[in-house]
């Protein structure tokens, strides 16, 4: 008899500072039954306790393909994510889940993929990018639009590298203005305004976006000038959450929870929402 | 009385009792405590699947161990009204499908639920237009019926209440029968408010109706957590301890994220998330309407806002 509220331990076996607030937490279960058993796509996310401190939600931001380990970021804003800060290499941490459905991958297939995120929200992006990039020639035209407040907030920097220097993909990364530095060679702009000024084409393509909401509505709105409609739009919703199973009621919006119905939605899903969420 | 002192022999019998001028549910200690003549109790039976606090798991020296409740004996709910019974079968649909949540099932599994019929709805009662009725015997395991005379109608509903009464009472003749027939149409004339939720509520979601509606609103909860049917919890760690606890979609911090954004920061927007999530988003995933009439929402809000006008009102 399984209780859905009971966290799998797993070991930090390493921590990455990506900026002066976010880290990176390399995670392997404990039990060797937990980590072959563990199986899940990009979009899903776990819920992470830290130890008589909390549990939160962040996605996994590592890809299926990289085996053994599962990667979380987390950003410093609250109690929970404090504690989780405050943790180690070595330290104990529980993991709840896979949980949530996932990024239709076989729905995007032969496509031009455009991928647009802000912040943190490249997380849950960068599970899907990682898988994508494993498989290139399933997809069409790829394009990488990513942009944070400054330089310094800039995340996964050793996959932006990356991603810069392959000629098969397209990254253009950004900064708000007054967040460049004086070596900065990338744009500067707000990531909705770059997204108008590369103005993809709309016919077969499909957006794929994660941000701070008022870049989701921003560029929601530049892709609705753009010609994009509602169902070729997918996000990746992030909203308070408690249970992950679809009981505790916090997630609920409209007749969808984001833990069990998202966090991945196409626009045409929560339009009716839309104006509740953005 | 008679009737249920074999009962509470190896059970936990719970039951509405005299309380300070109102009846509550509670842990009874013999018959002699139960309370016979009232409307409906202030709490509900809810709180004995799903409790106001309940420990989910503990973290020791020997590592997590389980606190799913692990009953020594069975228990039994008496006299819970067709309308309290009714809204553990629309919990149930919520709290044992997909991700089973044991807490809830062991208690589930464990316990028998024996009601009684309403023959006295009161003024705020509505169960009739939500496909309830006073003598509904949906949820009960067995159902109890006074027909005067002192005598009882009992119906055995389900399995669970086979042998319960073994050996008492006889099979209901016609007399009996129709005597509780007419009673449960009289009961069911009397109950004269109805809920007439709008075919188009959806689309009237944006509506500036809200805002009026809502204003005098104390997000107190009152009405959460009195609700047969609502079940929002939140989940917190107590130390080592990880409880759940009641929560309420009225609360300003339901929805507030650590970094200070919150999609329903405005009061009009929680109100409006209750009402629709209970007449129109709930039953567009479970098919059931979250809400059984029972008018305890009405009764006791502070500030006597009543749920069926504002539906009913809905422009």
């Amino acid at each position: 008899m399984k209780n859905v509220y009971t966290p799998e331990s797993a070991r930090i076996s390493s921590v990455k500072i990506e900026t002066r607030d976010i880290k990176t937490f390399k995670l392997v279960f404990e039990d060797e039954n937990a980590r072959n058993s563990f199986v899940f796509a990009p979009g899903q996310f776990v819920e992470l306790s830290a130890p008589a401190a909390g549990e939160a939600t962040f996605c996994i931001a590592s890809a299926p393909s990289d085996r053994g380990y599962i990667e979380c970021s987390v950003k410093r804003v609250g109690r929970v994510t404090e504690a989780i800060h405050m943790l180690n290499p070595g330290s104990i941490v529980g993991i709840r889940g896979p949980y949530g459905n996932s990024f239709p991958l076989e729905a995007i297939k032969e496509k031009n993929v455009i991928f647009v995120g802000g912040g943190i929200g490249l997380a849950p992006l960068r599970s899907l990018i990682r898988e994508v990039l494993a498989r290139r020639n399933d997809f069409a035209e790829i394009k990488i639009i990513y942009g944070a407040r400054a330089v310094r907030d800039l995340v996964y920097k050793d996959d932006l590298d990356e991603w810069q220097t392959r000629d098969d993909i397209n990254t253009i990364l950004t900064v708000d203005p007054g967040g460049e530095t004086p070596d900065w060679k990338g744009k500067v702009g707000f990531v909705p305004a770059i997204l108008k000024e590369i103005a993809p084409a709309a016919a077969g393509s499909v957006v794929i976006t994660c941000g701070p909401p008022i870049m989701i509505k921003f560029t929601l709105a530049a892709l609705n000038g753009l010609g994009f409609q509602p169902g070729q739009i997918i996000t990746t919703l992030e909203m308070k959450m408690k249970c992950g199973v679809g009981k505790c009621g916090r997630c609920n919006i409209g007749p969808l929870y984001v833990c069990k119905d998202g966090p991945v939605f196409t626009c045409e899903q929560i339009k009716n929402f839309i104006e509740d969420v953005f | 009385m008679k009737l249920l002192t074999p009962l509470f022999r190896d059970r936990e019998i719970i039951g509405p009792v005299q309380e300070e001028g109102r009846v509550y549910f509670r842990s009874l200690e013999s018959v002699a405590d139960l309370a016979w003549e009232f409307g409906n109790t202030v709490n509900n039976i809810k709180d004995f699947f799903f409790p106001p606090r309940q420990v989910l798991y503990e973290l020791t020296g020997g590592g997590v161990k389980d606190a799913i409740p692990a009953p020594a004996g069975r228990r039994v709910i008496l006299f819970a009204r067709p309308c309290d019974a009714r809204a553990i079968e629309i919990l149930d649909q919520l709290f044992l499908n997909d991700f089973r949540d044991e807490h809830y099932a062991a208690q589930r599994e464990n316990t028998l639920i024996i009601g009684l019929s309403c023959p006295e709805p009161d003024k705020k009662c509505f169960c009739v237009s939500l496909s309830g009725g006073p003598f509904s015997v949906k949820g009960m395991d067995a159902s109890v019926c006074d027909i005067g005379n002192d005598e009882f109608m009992v119906g055995i509903e389900t399995g669970k209440a086979e042998n319960i009464f073994t050996g008492q009472g006889r099979e209901a003749g016609s007399d009996a029968l129709n005597r509780a027939a007419e009673m449960k149409k009289k009961s069911e004339e009397k109950i004269k408010r109805a809920i007439n939720i709008p075919a188009d509520m959806l689309q009237k979601f944006d509506s500036d109706y809200w805002k009026a509606a809502s204003a005098a609103c104390l997000t107190c909860g009152v009405c959460t957590y009195l609700c047969p049917t609502c079940h929002c919890f939140d989940i917190v760690d107590e130390r080592f301890k990880r409880v759940r606890c009641w929560d309420t979609c009225s609360s300003a911090m339901f929805t507030r994220l650590a970094s200070g954004e919150d999609h329903r920061r405005e009061k009009f927007k929680r109100y409006r998330q209750r009402v629709y999530h209970k007449f129109n988003f709930y039953s567009e995933k479970y098919h059931e309407t979250a809400c059984v009439g029972c008018g305890r929402c009405a009764r006791y809000c502070p500030v006597k806002m009543d749920i069926v006008e504002i539906v009913n009102n809905l422009k």
